[in-house]
């Protein structure tokens, strides 16, 4: 997106993009609040002047030469932050480091002023520095007007402070994947100095007069004291909001300032508050993406290409696909695909069956754990009949293997019958026709029954029966 | 699109074009109200902020009274500009002239409701604030009545009542304890310069990219 540009007869300031303190910095203060509120840097010299004619801007910013106005903004802040002489008390060139990134991003990011010095260098930008260096980082940084010159806002808890504004923020997870910036208006009533006095901290007190000797009365009475005249006015400045990469929901993002003002105090915060929307084909958990893919069933037999578009377009098959880590981007989390295979819908005849029985050449996968046999039929035959069912109350240890493993584990029988449970995992069919066949050794003898089971794409149809 | 049909010498000149009309948010002012901007509506009449607060109406439906404040400075006056109930209307989207919206109230969660209730000041149709974490029902929804293709920030525009088809409005009576001075809101059937609104303070999301480009063509 174009810079936000200067050009225009309003009255607000030049260059006005304003950008929260990262939450992972600084989760309270922005800056220690023991050390000394920094003294209002010096208006940068005009630039026919400079001693530093021949800065390399690009560099200073660590952007490359195509970089787009998202990077630049992007590198401004990180580095505004980190660079800021408070942080680096240490460094007598901290200060100079300092002006020489606000140099540098006031250049690249006015497209006017990035072609003049892509053409001519430091030296062939024509006009010199409008706003002073100290303008552009309070208008990133929201209102620190404080800080300089003023007292550090941390020091003294009884000013009162107007309200806070929590706002939503709904992202897509496709800017969560790959970070973007939020160009919101804020319009807002500043306390103004206006001629006059006015009434302030008014409040009630009571009032004992004395009418006569030993009666008095007690009256309430508003007593107001006296402060400079103050008016609401609207003023109008550009927020950028930063939707950093792998932002979780929740978190959020300040502005000091930018609240609602109090007369007799302080603006309060204006917070954006990051709410995740859902997505339509990724889902999150963490750092994670799952996605379904349904595939028909003739893709799972015979292999089967396709292209997934991941959340900013990047066709994918390798790992690290997930979403970027908050802490650190380098880290990412894993996609997760889940296929689910699709049966057919239609029935097969039974010359097909036979034929896809050839062709496949697999058998039942439970009579090859089992019994080593061909045929399922054969294989439920053999497997249940039984020369004599364990009287009433044997334990399930007692019984022979085979049978043990048809029976529920919980050794449910009792003398009316035997109740029997089974998993059946069948590698793919359709309308397959299983047997069971029981036989009981009861007071009244064996008995036999069987059962025909039918079973459709790859759910089983009927699963209880007691003989 | 029609930049693609263009010559590629006049996009260096372009560019700064478009730039200044997205500083200037289109010809001679400000751009227009998107979805997801957070504003406070200022009845042009009568000078006061649509507001809300924890207090319930003492007859009507007793539902979370809306009020009009003169105050300037009040963090309750603060609404959030939503799509129709059960739509979704996406960040950045600019609101048409004849759009249905529903304004949820930033702090309790609430939305600017309308129902066939007597208002307690002046009798006409009580309006309140229903629903819980923005969530309500269909007597949320309000058209935005303006002439011209979207809502623009410095129109004077008309709120009416979806179902109801009254227009939200303030003639003046002003409550009692425990919120002095304060002005009834409520929806009336007849239109006035009483119904006129307009957007003051607030967090305005811009117009998303798509948008600006078709501004952009259509101006030019």
């Amino acid at each position: 997106s174009a810079a936000a540009v200067l050009a225009g007869p309003r009255s607000f300031p030049l260059i006005a993009f304003l950008s929260p303190i990262s939450p992972h910095l600084f989760p309270l203060a922005p800056f220690p609040s023991h050390l000394p509120p920094i003294p209002v840097p010096l208006p940068l010299p005009s630039l026919s002047l400079s001693p530093h004619g021949r800065r390399d801007f690009y560099k200073i910013l660590g952007v490359s030469r195509g970089a787009s106005i998202k990077d630049i903004k992007k590198a401004y802040r990180k580095l505004a932050l980190q660079l800021h002489p408070d942080r680096n008390p240490d460094d007598p060139r901290a200060q100079e480091k300092f002006q020489d990134l606000g140099a540098a991003y006031e250049v690249l990011s006015d497209e006017e002023k990035r072609k003049q010095y892509d053409a001519y260098g430091e030296e062939g930008l024509k006009d010199g520095h409008q706003s002073s260096h100290g303008d552009i980082f309070s208008h990133f940084f929201g209102d620190f007007g404080f800080m300089f010159g003023g007292n550090p806002r941390q020091q003294d808890r009884n000013i009162p402070r107007g309200s806070d504004i929590i706002v939503d923020l709904e992202v897509t997870l496709e800017e969560v994947y790959s970070g973007n910036f939020v160009e919101v208006v804020r319009n807002k009533p500043v306390a103004r100095q206006a001629p006059g006095k006015r009434k302030c901290n008014c409040r009630q007190e009571m009032r004992t007069t004395q009418l006569g000797p030993g009666r008095f009365q007690m009256t309430q009475e508003v007593v107001c004291d006296e402060c400079p005249n103050v008016k609401l006015v609207n003023e109008e400045r550009t927020l950028e909001v930063e939707i950093e990469p792998g932002v979780r929901d929740g978190m959020e993002y300040p502005f000091i300032g930018e609240g609602e003002p109090h007369v007799d105090g302080e603006p309060g915060d204006l917070r954006f508050r990051i709410k995740v929307l859902k997505h339509p084909v990724f889902e999150r958990r963490g750092d994670d993406l799952y996605t379904n893919v349904t595939i028909s069933l003739v893709e799972a037999l015979t292999g089967f290409e396709m292209d997934i578009a991941h959340l900013d377009g990047h066709k994918l098959w390798k790992k690290g696909e997930g979403l970027p880590n908050f802490d650190n981007n380098n880290i990412k989390g894993s996609l997760i695909i889940t296929f689910d295979v699709e049966f057919p819908k239609e029935q097969l005849t039974a010359e097909q069956r036979e034929g896809l029985k050839q062709l496949l050449k697999q058998g039942s996968v439970q009579k090859q754990r089992l019994l080593g046999h061909g045929g399922i039929w054969e294989w439920f035959l053999m497997a249940l009949v039984v020369p004599s069912l364990p009287p009433h109350g044997t334990s399930l240890e007692k019984l022979p293997p085979l049978l043990r493993s048809v029976l529920r584990e919980d050794g449910n029988w009792g003398r009316k019958g035997l109740s029997v449970s089974m998993t059946i995992s069948v590698p793919f069919s359709s309308d397959m026709e299983l047997g069971w066949a029981v036989e009981e050794e009861g007071r009244r003898g064996w008995c036999q029954e069987k059962f025909a089971l039918r079973t459709r794409g790859f759910g089983v149809g009927a699963s209880n029966w007691e003989g | 699109m029609e930049a693609a049909r263009r010559p590629p010498l006049l996009l260096p000149l372009l560019l700064p074009l478009l730039a200044a009309v997205l500083g200037a948010a289109g010809r001679g002012g400000p751009g227009p109200v998107t979805c997801g901007s957070v504003v406070k509506l200022l009845n042009v009449r009568h000078n006061v902020r649509l507001h809300s607060h924890d207090v319930r109406y003492g007859s009507g439906s007793g539902q979370q009274s809306v009020t009009g404040v003169s105050a300037a400075d009040d963090g309750n006056s603060y609404w959030r500009v939503r799509g129709r109930t059960a739509a979704v209307c996406q960040r950045g989207t600019p609101v048409r002239c004849g759009q249905t919206i529903r304004l949820t109230h930033l702090g309790t969660g609430r939305n600017l409701h309308s129902h066939r209730f007597t208002s307690p000041l002046s009798g006409n149709q009580e309006v309140s604030a229903f629903g819980e974490a923005g969530e309500g029902d269909y007597l949320d929804d309000w058209t935005v009545v303006c002439s011209g293709t979207y809502w623009v920030r410095d129109d004077e525009v008309r709120f009416q009542h979806t179902s109801t088809d009254v227009f939200l409005s303030v003639t003046g009576e002003q409550y009692g304890r425990p919120i002095h001075g304060q002005k009834e809101v409520h929806g009336m059937a007849a239109s006035s310069q009483n119904n006129y609104w307009k957007v003051m303070e607030g967090i305005f999301m811009q117009p998303s990219e798509a948008f600006q480009m078709e501004q952009y063509h259509t101006e030019l």
